[in-house]
């Protein structure tokens, strides 16, 4: 009896949906969604400048440690950075510069090798460039610094670095968010390179408010001007 | 034949419960692909996260190369070109710039030379720099940044780079003079300001990092600095500056 109960259904569903295919419409929609909303969230997330281009950290000819030059002995980084405040290039310091004291300090350090090969035969040192913006983006450092922008703001704590990463994304969406509203960057110009000024402490201002006093001081442009994009783009 | 539903009091079978459940569930490679697919989501997002959280030596990646890299010579750019390698040129031997012709003594050299008095270290500043509180906060800014490291910013030679040097017993160093003491304040202004363009000793020549106006600047902040501290004792015979040693 049992037996023939059983030949006879399974005949039958074989021409049957199964119960669970009721769930297929409603569980196909849910992946959907899940799909549409997870492939956009990928792209973003994944070609984001955050991602790609923030914690660049290169290998260097030399492992220089701006953590001991601009922390621990506290050097200015116009000691080295000469042309920061009237050129748009923050020139990287000739070999010259760094015999400034490694000519008497660490002078027989093997490290310090490539640099004293560099300095007796004459050919430069090819350090890496960590922040390099696009050749279309015409930055101007001399612009930013002489407007109360801190090196800290977009470089970040480089006198933590033992070897130099990037600290922001420097995309152009990251540049706008400060050219809208610059108030919140400024800073007196003396300030500028020091890593670890706090407007409230220093001033008893809060950042906004300084920086909008120091923004008409100083003639910061306005914002339609510093959104246009000849200002960035020649 | 009578299915499950028709049947008003179903006798829950061991055989009738296992069908049942066959039906209402999908097939279990069915169910595994789709925790499997699930799952493999995460594995993105974990090496985005990877990529965020960690350092690369690697450059970024460019999915739109137009124009980013440009075929120009940007500042300090190498360049394969020229026999040195940079795309800078150097200005060709024996020329100048316009207007770097350096003609004024007084305000480039600081001293004048002839052939009967030999050099004569200037005593004023130039007529160029007037002595005024922005050419003072000018040079104290300036001294921060490039002699301080040594001399200090009291100016008596215990900046930082000074103290790091002695602390390593570097055997060539030559300990940063103390600018307080009465030999340097009977200095010329000339002679402070030559000392900054050429180098003392193993001071190094500022020349190059340090514009001439800056280094007026510096002379001006320093005589300021001069006039306000109070006078050193004068360098006598090499003394031992860190507590000697004792061997043991």
């Amino acid at each position: 009896m049992a037996e023939s109960d059983e030949s006879e259904t399974d005949e039958s569903a074989r021409f049957m949906f199964p119960r669970w295919a009721n769930y297929l419409f409603p569980a196909a929609l849910i992946v959907a969604i899940g799909v549409l909303t997870y492939l956009p969230l990928l792209l973003t997330l994944g070609l984001s400048p955050e991602t790609r281009a923030v914690g660049y950290r290169p290998a260097q000819p030399i492992p220089f440690s701006h953590a001991v030059h601009a922390g621990k002995l506290k050097m200015d980084c116009r000691y080295c950075h000469t042309t920061v405040e009237h050129a748009a290039f923050a020139a990287i310091p000739p070999t010259q510069t760094c015999l400034n004291c490694h000519a008497s300090i660490k002078s027989e350090s093997p490290a310090l090798e490539p640099m004293r090969t560099s300095f007796e035969k004459g050919t430069p040192l090819s350090w890496i460039k960590v922040h390099d913006l696009p050749d279309f983006v015409y930055f101007n450092h001399s612009a930013h610094v002489n407007k109360g922008v801190a090196c800290v703001t977009c470089h970040g704590q480089v006198n933590e670095m033992e070897e130099v990463r990037q600290d922001q994304p420097l995309s152009m969406a990251w540049c706008l968010e400060c050219h809208r509203s610059p108030e919140k960057n400024l800073r007196p110009r003396d300030q500028v390179t020091n890593m670890s000024w706090d407007a409230l402490a220093a001033t008893g201002k809060s950042p906004l408010e300084l920086g909008t006093e120091l923004a008409a001081q100083y003639h910061v442009q306005s914002q339609p001007f510093m959104t246009s994009c000849s200002t960035c783009h020649r | 034949m009578t299915t499950y539903q028709d049947e008003r009091l179903p006798v829950p079978t061991p055989w009738r419960l296992i069908r049942e459940l066959k039906l209402r569930r999908p097939p279990w490679w069915m169910v595994l692909a789709l925790i499997v697919a699930v799952i493999g989501t995460w594995i993105p997002l974990a090496l985005i996260y990877q990529a965020r959280s960690k350092d690369s030596q690697l450059p970024r990646v460019h999915f739109f190369h137009d124009m980013d890299k440009q075929a120009k010579f940007t500042a300090q750019a190498a360049h394969p070109w020229f026999e040195d390698g940079r795309a800078m040129r150097q200005p060709i031997e024996g020329t100048l710039a316009r207007g770097h012709l350096h003609h004024d003594a007084h305000f480039y050299d600081g001293y004048t030379q002839d052939a009967t008095e030999g050099i004569q270290f200037v005593t004023a500043l130039p007529q160029q720099v007037a002595v005024d509180a922005t050419l003072i906060a000018r040079g104290h800014d300036r001294f921060q940044i490039y002699c301080a490291l040594c001399h200090g910013a009291s100016g008596t030679g215990d900046g930082l780079v000074n103290q790091r040097a002695l602390e390593l017993k570097e055997a060539k160093w030559v300990p940063a003079t103390n600018l307080m003491t009465q030999e340097i304040r009977d200095r010329a202004a000339g002679q402070l300001f030559q000392a900054i363009r050429d180098g003392v000793r193993n001071m190094p020549s500022y020349g190059a990092q340090i514009t001439p106006h800056d280094r007026w600047a510096i002379v001006a902040y320093l005589r300021e600095l001069q006039s306000t501290s109070p006078v050193a004792p004068p360098i006598t015979a090499p003394t031992a500056t860190a507590p000697a040693a004792t061997p043991p």
